[in-house]
């Protein structure tokens, strides 16, 4: 079977303008979220939020301005900052003759950014179409960022785009993953990206599953896994992987940070407990367990998860579904670290860029640290043992390690990444 | 109008819609600059020139019209054309 290896990275997270400083951050554990006036200003009950400190260079010195003038909406924006990065990350040359038909692109996102669509919405409404431009539709449409990226990257393959709600990053993955195990293409940018947007946030807040209480101590307010977590907070960013064939990375001599052995994706059809923004209990453990067989490991053998874990009442379920999907419990459970304690939700890039993070540590063995759940949730507790949970940054030779996202719509994925063993 | 006015007119509203690599041009502009290929503007760009040079003239330019406009002089033509029609009208 076709093996399939990341050989590329970028990143623009909420502690990290790049690979390099998201990195940096995730080793000293620097926390992306802080306070945001203007949050208060239309009144929402939460005000922290964990949005990237934006750096074009990266666009600026490999693209004309003419290629990048029209570039506003911000997922967009970051899905291109990212990809180009990943791009020469992988050692690849921006070729702008000719297209190339080995390689394509799938990059996903919830939706295009709305503070687009409110300029268009405002203009129609006021009676004045002839003052729209003519750029809006590459700018709204939800393939707007896959569009982009091959253009700038001259993409001859499939190139296309999902969306998943939360579970849109690692799906974009797997898809990508399997697109190349398929024989359909050699290489694959495969990520997702996400807006920084008050339109979509202040919905979350009127749910009452965003975190109050905490605008004043910013750092302190993501709490995954804690007994003290009040709801999530929101994010924005972009993370995406060139994914390639081991043979094509092989013959250029290509860096291989991991492998991407396995995926699943489903949907708990939402039954039994599962609704539009619950997850059904065995919709979650057949997905896990699909991602095992997928990749031909066993659960024994995993020592690492990457967990959705989002802090809210979903996180003592969470780790009780992956006990049961693993079998394992208490001292046997794996080690469990969240990025969302640093960086918060970024939603439909939640996946995306928490694989970059888990590629981090496998590529450069550690497990960065979960922060803010000294106060571990007792329920969690039952099932696995506290020193499941790094609280310090620990070295550790990851052999395999699983990533799973669970989107509203009652949808999930998981990836299983394991390091490059030639 | 005199063809001067025409084209201090349209350089300005040119300048909106060109990127930061193409100014320099402005430096030595001329008629026979390409749209597409000294300017970098594409089929998109134009449309939202002619928007503003029929805001700014005060004339409309067809479809038809549209897809004849290749470089400055064919932008220059066109609006002093459509302007000589409007004073003969």
């Amino acid at each position: 079977m076709t093996r399939v290896v990341v050989t590329g990275m970028g990143a623009i997270t909420p502690n990290g303008r790049n690979l390099d400083e998201f990195c940096q951050s995730l080793l000293h554990h620097v926390s992306g979220i802080k306070f945001h006036k203007h949050l208060e200003e239309i009144g929402m009950r939460c005000c922290v939020a964990g949005i990237p400190i934006e750096d074009d260079t990266i666009l600026k010195t490999n693209f004309s301005t003419s290629d990048i003038k029209h570039i506003t909406s911000k997922n967009i924006k970051y899905a291109c900052i990212a990809a180009t990065e990943a791009w020469i990350d992988a050692g690849l040359v921006i070729n702008n003759d000719i297209e190339d038909l080995e390689t394509g692109c799938i990059i996903g996102c919830s939706t295009g950014d709305i503070h687009q669509f409110r300029e268009v919405i405002q203009k129609v409404d006021n009676h004045q179409i002839k003052r729209l431009g003519t750029r809006f539709i590459e700018q709204l449409m939800v393939s707007g960022a896959s569009a982009k990226v091959a253009g700038l990257l001259g993409l001859g393959n499939r190139v296309f785009s999902n969306s998943s709600a939360c579970a849109t990053g690692t799906e974009s993955i797997i898809m990508g993953y399997e697109y190349i195990r398929s024989g359909r293409a050699k290489r694959m940018l495969a990520g997702s990206c996400e807006s920084p947007d008050e339109y979509i946030w202040s919905n979350f807040d009127n749910m009452r599953i965003l975190a109050r209480g905490y605008n004043d101590i910013p750092e302190k307010s993501s709490r995954p896994l804690s007994a003290s977590a009040k709801g999530f907070i929101p994010g924005a960013g972009a993370g995406i992987l060139v994914l390639e064939t081991l043979e094509t990375a092989i013959q250029r001599n290509a860096k291989i940070y991991a492998e991407i052995i396995g995926g699943f994706s489903n949907s708990g059809g939402q039954r039994r407990g599962g609704s539009m923004t619950a997850p059904n209990k065995n919709g979650v453990v057949n997905c896990i367990k699909g991602a095992l067989k997928d990749a031909a490991i066993l659960p024994e053998n995993v020592d690492l998860i990457s967990g959705h874990l989002t802090a809210t009442m979903a996180d003592p379920i969470e780790i009780e579904n992956w006990s049961v999907a693993l079998g394992r419990k208490q001292k046997k459970f794996p080690k469990i670290n969240t990025l969302k304690s640093m960086i918060g939700h970024c939603l439909s890039a939640a996946g995306s860029i928490e694989i970059v993070s888990l590629i981090l540590q496998v590529h450069h063995e550690f497990i960065h640290a979960n922060m803010n759940c000294k106060d571990i949730h007792k329920d969690i507790l039952k099932n696995i043992d506290a020193g499941c949970i790094p609280q310090e940054r620990e070295s550790y030779k990851i052999r395999t390690a699983l990533k799973a996202n669970f989107g509203f719509g009652d949808v999930n994925a998981t990836i299983a990444i394991k390091k490059y063993n030639a | 109008m005199k063809r001067k006015e025409v084209l201090k007119t349209f350089k300005e509203i040119l300048k909106e819609h060109v990127s930061e690599d193409e100014m320099q041009l402005f430096e030595n502009f001329n008629e026979n600059l390409s749209l597409s290929d000294d300017l970098a503007i594409d089929s998109l760009d134009v449309i939202n020139i002619v928007i503003d040079i029929e805001n700014e003239f005060d004339i409309e330019i067809s479809d038809e019209e549209v897809k004849q406009l290749t470089d400055v002089a064919s932008c220059l033509d066109l609006i002093e054309k459509s302007k000589q029609m409007l004073v003969e009208e």
